[in-house]
């Protein structure tokens, strides 16, 4: 199904892709945010890339059809998003009190910072082996956010080239400052620069924090599989050099060498290597140092575990990348996938601009021939491979929506209880209640609450 | 001690809040400085002590360490104080964003420090008095996690926060996460204290900064208030008479080993150029009269350069009016003093032009050549430049003079002082390495 592309089509194929399957309305009601937050689309900074790299920020749309109109006229290479402001972007950046008022939590984990432990491929390229690095990747961030962080909004989007990004919509995660997002990117970010024995993965030997367990545990399931085999780590004398550097030590050095010699001669894989060196460690448990306690846990981190941009996590105005969005070079999609079903996904299979648009014109040519009207109404990413990237969209969306629906509840339950208990209340309780509603309500939405329950 | 949520109902003398104010700034100025010394823990709070008590704020330090109370008048007036100088100088700080994340990060350190003195037993009524209730997490619940996680222990006291209230913890992986709460002990409450301090305190500093032009009126608070509003302390530099002259001869030999970057760059280009522009001149023979060249020696030497380009009395009518206007010997007779650190990273510099302060005006890659061939390894290097780049200017210029000179960490507040300083190194008149202990140069 992939066919080829090239990118000469690109300013053809994407003005066509704008008209017919960009998702502007699943689009629209993500970034509204529920019905409540009248004005988180218009006040939300988008930038565009224009052909020739003319890079537009600070644009915003007041309604769906603005968004549409703008995106089809212009027909953006890219299409970047930023913050939501406390004012329209678009005329307001140079007031005095423009400010961010929230912002996704966005990850974006990239195959080009893995170049020093894939040996398939480098740079900008990928295949099937090198991605399921990603895909390790993917599975410990999205469970450290699930269960450590309690997010339960994550939306997990192909970057269209070499990368993922994850968007994390949470109201709880949407309002963190600058400096709690630095630190939720650093608490995931485990591994640190190179030390002298090229490790760069370090575990305090008095306790490994739980969520490095878990990181552990899931790169364990995979890592034969994807770093000894398909990376083939130990498959070659520098790949060997480099582990043994790890072990950071002349007797493991020598112990492991040695077995590693005394492998008979038609079983010198990477697998082979890795098992013998497993089984060193093993025998010599008793007699490692203290701070080689985690010593084959931190080698399988230092090869599997997320490297991470967090860079971009960090800025609550930093832009990035929309979902949807098509890469200019490779023609593809950014198409949402489940996390959890991350190893099925194939960046390889990914429809490109030219697959989806025949696609639809296949569809139109033989359902529409046979005088089969009602397919007309069809959306057209409907008809396409886009179609299972949309259903995840929409899946995120509908438990999106449910959380609005559930949390008005909430609120008006805290209200009522506030009122009937107003009998044993003191003033810190209003004081509190006070600013929680003055911020929740008056400053977000421009309602005014007056409170006479004071005197 | 408190976490200053009502604003003070009384009335004061314009004195006392004058004196307050200036008390509490410069207690605040000291904590920044000794900050950029990079101390952690028990040493920070013995250092900031130290220099506050050289500073004669006993009255604070005697506050803060007296373990009975003293005279319950005097420890109320200084409560008084506290009180009023925190509100004083948010309306002093509320103004920019800059200001304000400084003011905050500051008054954080300040009850930080204060915390530190505290016992067990006031730690608790504190959290009593400010209604700091949090959740504990029960005895079945620490025996159910305790089973995948050997941070929490069942024996110790928990409390169930939102994560985000200590994520400083969070990202050092110091404590336990499950669903959005950290589990915290005791002792590590009070991050959860100063983040949300923090944020009250940016959103009052906001509100104020929005309300700030009603309080106009009153000349004299405002006048406070704008002297107020400054993060470090101007450094006036007295050019003290008589003092030793420097012979313009070694000038390039004293530019290369003593002058700070900011000089050192006019120097430069002067001598590549032979020309400069008006700011630099400024900047350039405001500080060489400060190192003590002699007027004619200015003159002389910047005829010699300029002469290059131009034509001698041209620059005899037009720049040498500037020297002897510096110098106080023509024009308005003004004795201009040279200008201080804060003064030089203010200016604004457009392309092409060459004064201003190198860690603020110069991109990183030009710093970084700067640095190489000021002999810098690359690891200093990059420490520098890692200053320069997170806006601290100063603290910067003070790792490049240390290894520069090899003496102890400093911050620079002042070309001339920068100077000074060196000379008194390369002539041995100072010690190279401090003891601990010793005093900074501010
Ligand atoms: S910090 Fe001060 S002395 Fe150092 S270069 Fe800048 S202005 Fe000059
Ligand atoms: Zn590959």
């Amino acid at each position: 199904m992939v066919g080829s592309y090239s990118p000469d089509v690109f300013s053809e194929l994407l003005p066509v892709y704008y008209k017919r399957l960009f998702p502007y309305e699943p689009f629209y009601r993500w970034l509204s945010y529920g019905p409540d937050n009248t004005n988180t689309f218009a006040n939300r900074e988008m930038s565009f890339t224009l052909p020739g790299d003319v890079y537009i920020r600070y644009q915003s749309f007041d309604t769906i059809k603005d968004f549409e109109q703008e995106v089809q006229k212009k027909c953006p290479e890219k299409i970047d998003i930023g913050a939501v402001y406390n004012a329209k972007p678009k005329h307001n950046r140079m007031v005095s009190c423009f400010e961010v008022e929230e912002k996704e939590l966005v990850f974006d984990i990239d195959m080009t910072d893995y170049d020093k432990v894939r040996t398939c491929c480098s740079g900008a390229d990928i295949c099937i082996k090198c991605w399921h690095l990603i895909t390790i990747a993917t599975t410990i961030i999205d469970t450290a956010l699930r269960d450590d962080f309690g997010f339960e909004h994550r939306l997990w989007v192909f970057s269209g080239r070499r990368g993922v990004h994850c968007w994390v919509c949470d109201q709880t995660a949407r309002v963190l400052t600058p400096n709690q997002r630095a630190h939720v990117a650093e608490y995931l970010q485990v591994l640190q620069n190179e030390d002298s024995n090229c490790k760069t993965a370090r575990i305090p030997p008095e306790k490994m924090h739980p969520s490095i367990r878990r990181a552990v545990d899931i790169i364990a399931k995979d890592f034969v599989e994807v770093c000894v085999k398909g990376q083939n780590i130990l498959g070659s004398v520098t790949g060997m050099k480099t582990v043994l550097k790890m072990l950071g030590d002349d007797s493991l050095r020598q112990l492991t060498e040695a077995a590693w010699e005394a492998l008979p001669t038609d079983s010198q894989t990477s697998v082979d290597r890795w098992n013998a060196l497993v089984a060193v460690l093993d025998k010599q448990q008793s007699n490692l140092k203290r701070w080689q306690r985690y010593l084959l846990e931190e080698i399988m981190l230092h090869f599997a575990y997320p490297r991470l941009d967090i860079e971009v996590s960090k800025g609550a105005n930093h832009l990035l990348k929309s979902p949807f969005c098509v890469h200019p070079k490779t023609g593809k999609v950014c198409v949402p996938f489940n996390p959890l079903a991350s190893r099925k996904f194939d960046p390889t299979a990914v429809p490109t601009l030219s697959d989806l648009i025949e696609e639809i014109q296949k569809f139109d040519a033989e359902k529409v021939k046979a005088g089969e009207e009602m397919y007309r109404k069809i959306k057209d990413y409907k008809k396409t491979s886009m179609y299972k990237g949309m259903q995840i969209f929409e899946e995120f969306l509908r438990n999106l929506e449910e959380s609005w629906k559930s949390k008005k509840v909430k609120e008006e339950g805290m209200k009522i209880i506030f009122y009937l208990g107003s009998q044993n209340y003191n003033r810190s309780n209003i004081h509190a209640f006070h600013n929680f509603f003055f911020q929740k309500w008056s400053f977000r939405k421009g309602v005014r609450c007056r409170f006479s329950l004071e005197s | 001690m408190q976490l200053y949520r009502v604003p003070p109902d009384f009335e004061v003398s314009y004195t006392e809040f004058e004196t307050s104010t200036a008390e509490r700034l410069s207690i605040l100025q000291t904590i920044d400085e000794v900050n950029s010394k990079g101390l952690k823990g028990d040493e920070w709070r013995k250092a900031v002590i130290e220099e506050l008590k050289k500073q004669d704020m006993r009255g604070f330090c005697k506050q803060l360490t007296a373990t009975s109370c003293g005279s319950a008048e005097a420890d109320f007036a200084q409560r008084r104080r506290d009180h009023m100088s925190h509100f004083v100088l948010r309306l002093a700080f509320c103004d920019t964003e800059e200001k304000r994340r400084w003011f905050i990060a500051r008054e954080v350190d300040l009850f930080k420090l204060r915390w530190m003195y505290l016992r067990v037993t006031e730690k608790a009524e504190f959290m009593k008095i400010n209604k700091l209730a949090y959740d504990t997490v029960s005895h079945e619940e620490k025996i159910e996690l305790s089973g995948y996680s050997d941070i929490v222990s069942p024996s110790i006291e928990y409390y169930k926060v939102p994560f985000a209230s200590v994520s400083e913890l969070v990202r050092a992986r110091k404590v336990f996460l499950k669903k959005g709460y950290a589990f915290i002990t005791n002792e590590d409450i009070v991050s959860v204290i100063l983040t949300s301090y923090r944020m009250n305190l940016s959103r009052s500093l906001t509100f104020a900064s929005h309300k700030i032009h009603l309080l106009d009126e009153d000349d004299r608070i405002f006048m406070v208030l704008k002297g107020a509003g400054r993060t470090r302390r101007s450094v006036d530099y007295e050019i003290v008479p008589g003092a030793e002259g420097i012979d313009i001869k070694n000038i390039d030999t004293l530019c290369e080993m003593s002058f700070p970057p900011c000089m050192q760059k006019i120097h430069h280009r002067l001598r590549t150029e032979h020309h400069l522009k008006h700011s630099a001149r400024r900047q350039y023979a405001l500080f060489l009269k400060g190192i003590g060249v002699a007027m004619e020696d200015t003159i002389a030497f910047w005829r010699q350069e300029f002469g290059k380009k131009m034509n001698p009395d041209k620059f005899d009518k037009e720049h040498g009016y500037l020297i002897r206007h510096t110098y106080g010997a023509a024009g308005k007779r003004f004795n201009y003093r040279p200008m201080d650190c804060l003064k030089v990273i203010s200016q604004s510099v457009s392309p092409g032009e060459c004064h201003g302060c190198p860690f603020r005006h110069d991109n990183q890659q030009v710093l970084k050549k700067m640095l190489q061939q000021n002999g810098l390894s690359v690891i200093g290097v990059q420490e520098v430049l890692d200053s320069a780049k997170n806006n601290h200017y100063q603290v910067a210029c003070g790792k490049y003079f240390q290894l520069k000179h090899d003496s102890d960490s400093t911050v620079i507040t002042h070309p001339n002082l920068y100077f000074d300083m060196s000379r008194d190194i390369l002539k041995g008149k100072m010690p190279k390495k401090e003891e601990p202990g010793g005093k900074i140069f501010i």
